[in-house]
């Protein structure tokens, strides 16, 4: 479990700074810049790397304490990012950050409560 | 055939959606859809009798975000009567979820999504329809603008008046050693208007064009006591609560 915490405190670390640079997207330029949505993919790449480690441990047969509660989290982590993406592809507007933002919190949220639910 | 619209509601606006603060809203609605839905069916089918009232609650509190998220996305496409009815109903649930689960914590032996006003989800049940009737009331082109500065006032003063109720907890606890009742009741009051004041905060900073400097100051005055109304009356004074802004003024009708 020891590496899966480390991938998901990158996780965290990396969703949090996304999160933050949109934020200062937002503040400096009201419109948001090519490369952050390329950032969120990479936080999305992080994120299906710690679900497919996370669901390969729960099936070679180290269970955490809560199988559901964990397995939901894995997969939740997994639809938030690109729904939040698709719901503003054609948007480059103030808000469509507010919501690259949020689902990078909430990204990094889920991956706090994955390692405490381990 | 389509439906006439509601009553109370402005004409239907064309299906694409528009670029606004609606988008996020939607995003955090569908998130607490899908999280308390989640959280209250999976407890329901495996303890269901351990705290059944408080799972039924959760579940209920799932609907009315996904009725929320509903009433939204209408909203954004110009029919605002069902949103400016389901946004009072989710603040009024919270509220009082949130005000017996502190009265009567017997009634709760497990959790629900609004006990404490919302405390396990960092009080965003509790922020979250103010900030959508305060995005409601920006629709009206007649009322926005006044809609933040209003709303900023009416926190600032609550703020304030949190914190005197915190204190008092804290008074109570520490120095007259009369138990934690007054700590345990005000501390999710406090944490949750401490919140809505930062979110309004924000959304004046916006409406106000304020300066980072000064959106900095007005956040940083939710930290010592009280120092939000001295904010509040500085800002009165100086002019930087001045109601409609430019873009306010060129909406409104020439006479």
């Amino acid at each position: 479990m020891g590496a899966l915490d480390q991938i998901s405190w990158i996780v965290v670390g990396y969703a949090g700074l996304v999160a933050l640079l949109a934020g200062w997207s937002a503040y400096r330029w009201r419109q948001r810049p090519p490369w952050l949505a390329s950032m969120a993919w990479m936080l999305e790449a992080l994120v299906v790397l710690r679900a497919v480690a996370g669901l390969g441990v729960i099936l070679s047969g180290t269970e955490p304490d809560q199988v559901s509660t964990q397995v939901g989290y894995l997969l939740a982590s997994v639809c938030i990012m690109p729904l939040a993406l698709r719901s503003v592809q054609d948007d480059t507007g103030a808000w469509s950050l507010g919501v690259v933002g949020v689902a990078a919190a909430t990204v990094a949220v889920v991956s706090v409560r994955i390692v405490m639910t381990l | 055939m389509t439906s006439p619209p509601e009553q109370g509601e402005t004409e239907p606006a064309p299906s694409t959606p528009r670029s606004g603060a609606h988008q996020v809203l939607l995003l955090v609605y569908a998130l607490f859809t899908v999280a308390a839905g989640a959280r209250s069916l999976v407890q329901l089918a495996t303890k269901a009798d351990e705290a059944p009232v408080a799972y039924t609650l959760s579940l209920l509190a799932a609907v009315t975000y996904a009725l929320g998220w509903l009433a939204i996305r209408r909203a954004s496409e110009g029919r605002t009567g069902f949103a400016a009815r389901m946004l009072w109903v989710e603040l009024a649930g919270v509220l009082a979820v949130g005000t017996v689960s502190l009265i009567e914590d017997d009634w709760f032996p497990d959790a629900t999504v609004w006990s404490d006003y919302g405390i396990g989800y960092g009080f965003v049940p509790a922020v979250l329809p103010v900030a959508g009737l305060l995005w409601l009331r920006a629709q009206d082109p007649e009322r926005a603008g006044g809609g933040a500065v209003t709303a900023f006032r009416v926190v600032a003063f609550a703020e304030a008046l949190s914190w005197l109720g915190l204190l008092t907890g804290m008074f109570f606890k520490y120095v007259v050693d009369a138990g934690e009742r007054g700590v345990q009741v005000f501390g999710p009051i406090h944490g949750t208007v401490f919140l809505t004041y930062l979110v309004v905060t924000l959304l004046t900073w916006r409406s106000q064009r304020w300066s980072l400097v000064v959106a900095a100051v007005a956040l940083a005055a939710s930290v010592p006591p009280f120092c939000t109304v001295l904010f509040e009356e500085w800002a009165r004074r100086t002019g930087r609560l001045g109601g409609a802004t430019s873009d306010d003024a060129r909406r409104a009708p020439v006479t």
